[in-house]
């Protein structure tokens, strides 16, 4: 019933860091940046997958390797039983039809000297979506189904707000009819209010156009608000995947359980049992071996300092990447 | 849903166009207005010019200003004052030519290695070492020495150096310019390199590089005449600022008008371009 569309197999990818002078005269060894350490996710279709976690986890890089702005330097990517990353694939510009990216900042990702008109029009001609004489009507759907006066058209992106220009970039993505949308943080740079307007909107879109939608951010009641399906990242892994609902009520990894009991509750009579996490995040420039979530971890025993826990099921639940997970939700 | 479009139907505040604004700037209005009446001057210095510059008169040598020679004259009895008016045809001509070129070159390099890095990229910023370590006047000096003086030689010789600086600004231009995610966007959108340099990149980092065009001009026009001044532009009898300010030379301490007037031509001019590179910096910003 449910069908993979995108299945991402253990992608790693590193960013080098420049060496300084002092480095180099040491013969320090160039160092990396462990942006992603072996994420593997299945996007089912139809489904809206959230992926969270703390800021400079991955969850971007992840993002943008899926839309091929990255290349990691292991694992795969298969879209529709094809690897994106092959080397006659990446010819092939049509993925990029089929899998459309929305970016985090509404204020760079218009080209501020182009009226929405150009830019509607541009991706309609470049992917011979329409016929030349339609794309004017076919913009004017566009600006409809995102809910923007047909005005709009004539004006250029300074002209707008930020909920309009992300609505914009909305258009934009859905002008060349793709299957998969990946939001990165979409509304995380607008007011509360406009945030629940444009995510209502790609909802409902959704439902409209039967999109399949990987959905990036860090405020958390949204992601339950939106999502089927939830995966947590912490230090470039996925620590644990499952349904929205069992992951937010009762999260099995303890980073998971750390992370929701830190999100503020509405609640008043809900105050002070959240689940305090000692220390930093551990920089990715030194990512600690064993499971990473060790050095912050209350359950941290001898078997994750030297182990690196995969991702297993759970009965009942879905995928977590601890060695004690059984133990912990028992008593969590 | 219908609050929805309410709120999409902002009332928009009437704003003043960008040219309002510029023409509010005196400095900019100033600046138009003497590359106007120059480049009027350049287009037919005959309706402007009351006598013909090449005109030999050996009654009246050196004679200072007066009404009927407003500039004097020079040596030859030739009237100053046309011959300073018809020199603004080579010079505002210099301007042009010694820049466009260089210009065009520059922008398509620029956005080129800015936009693949890589091994290009490494050998454009050696090119760009090599190029700089030399003074500019000298490394034109040393091509037109190669190719010979004149007028075309020269435009040669100043394009095959100055393309360097515009392709310099335009590359670092377009690098900041990919940090915007509209660049990435283009990618994601599977838009060709082309386009997403030419018509996405480039209009966006193109405008520094306008505004740095004028202040070139001004520099070709001081390039162009020292050149001439040296006897490697333009060459007499060729009414060029340059060339006559070397005439007057020889005859500086009894016929000072000779040089000074093609002097303060060259100076307005130059001042007018600047002015109007500053006013277009203005003009062009993209709003935010």
């Amino acid at each position: 019933m449910t069908q993979t569309v995108m299945d991402i197999k253990d992608i790693e990818l590193e960013f080098p860091v420049s060496r300084s002078l002092v480095d180099f005269v040491k013969k320090r060894p160039g160092r990396v940046v462990r942006a992603l350490n072996g994420v593997s996710l299945q996007l089912h279709k139809g489904e809206t997958l959230g992926v969270v976690g703390e800021s400079g986890c991955g969850k971007s890089t992840l993002a943008r390797c899926i839309v091929r702005l990255y290349e990691p330097q292991n694992g795969s990517i298969h879209f529709d039983g094809q690897d994106i990353f092959a080397a006659d694939a990446k010819a092939d510009r049509s993925y990029n039809r089929r899998v459309q990216m929305m970016f985090q900042d509404p204020y760079s990702s218009l080209n501020p000297r182009m009226t929405t008109g150009q830019i509607l029009s541009e991706a309609l001609s470049v992917h011979n979506m329409r016929p030349e004489a339609e794309i004017p009507s076919r913009v004017a759907e566009l600006l409809d189904l995102v809910r923007l006066p047909q005005d709009a058209a004539g004006k250029l992106p300074h002209e707008f707000s930020g909920g309009q220009r992300q609505r914009i970039a909305i258009a934009r993505a859905l002008a060349v009819e793709p299957e998969v949308l990946i939001a990165d943080e979409l509304v995380s740079a607008l007011d509360v209010s406009v945030q629940a307007q444009v995510v209502n909107l790609l909802l409902e879109l959704q439902d409209q156009l039967n999109l399949t939608i990987l959905f990036v951010a860090h405020d958390l009641r949204l992601v339950r608000h939106v999502s089927n399906r939830v995966a947590v990242i912490y230090l470039g892994r996925i620590v644990e995947v499952g349904d929205s609902e069992t992951l937010f009520s009762n999260p099995s990894h303890p980073y998971s359980q750390a992370l929701l009991s830190a999100a503020p509750s509405l609640d008043p009579d809900d105050k002070g049992d959240a689940i305090r996490l000692q220390g930093e995040l551990p920089s990715p420039l030194n990512v600690p071996p064993g499971c990473p979530f060790h050095v912050r971890c209350r359950h941290v025993t001898e078997l994750c300092k030297a182990k690196v826990p995969g991702l297993r099921a759970l009965s009942g639940r879905g995928e977590v990447a601890c060695h004690h997970a059984e133990e912990i939700s028992k008593h969590a | 849903m219908t609050d929805i479009t309410a709120l999409s139907a902002e009332a928009t505040i009437p704003q003043k166009t960008r040219l309002q604004l510029a023409l509010r700037k005196p400095g900019f209005l100033i600046g138009a207005f003497i590359i106007g009446v120059s480049a009027m001057l350049a287009l037919m210095p005959g309706v402007f010019a009351p006598y013909d510059p090449n005109l030999i008169d050996y009654v009246a040598v050196k004679q200072p200003p007066s009404w009927a020679h407003p500039f004097g004259t020079d040596m030859l009895g030739r009237d100053s004052l046309s011959r300073v008016i018809f020199a603004y045809k080579v010079n505002m001509q210099m301007a042009i030519l010694a820049t466009v070129f260089a210009m065009t070159i520059g922008v398509i390099v620029g956005a080129l290695v800015g936009y693949y890095r890589g091994f290009a990229d490494m050998i454009f910023g050696r090119v760009v070492d090599a190029v700089i370590t030399f003074p500019f006047l000298v490394l034109v000096i040393a091509v037109v020495a190669v190719l010979g003086p004149g007028l075309i030689n020269m435009y040669i010789a100043i394009t095959l150096v100055g393309w360097v600086y515009y392709a310099r600004l335009m590359r670092a231009e377009v690098i900041a310019q990919m940090g915007n995610d509209y660049a990435s966007a283009g990618v994601v959108m599977g838009y060709s390199d082309r386009r997403i340099i030419f018509r996405h990149l480039l209009p966006n980092a193109i405008t520094p590089v306008i505004v740095y065009w004028m202040t070139d001009m001004a520099l070709a026009i001081l390039l162009g005449s020292s050149l001439g001044y040296l006897g490697l532009g333009a060459q007499p009898p060729q009414a060029e600022w340059g060339v006559l300010i070397a005439e007057g030379r020889n005859f500086i301490t009894t016929a000072w008008w000779l040089s000074l007037m093609p002097g303060i031509a060259i100076v307005l001019t130059g001042l007018g371009f600047s002015l109007l590179g500053d006013g277009l910096a203005d003009l062009l910003r993209p709003r935010g």
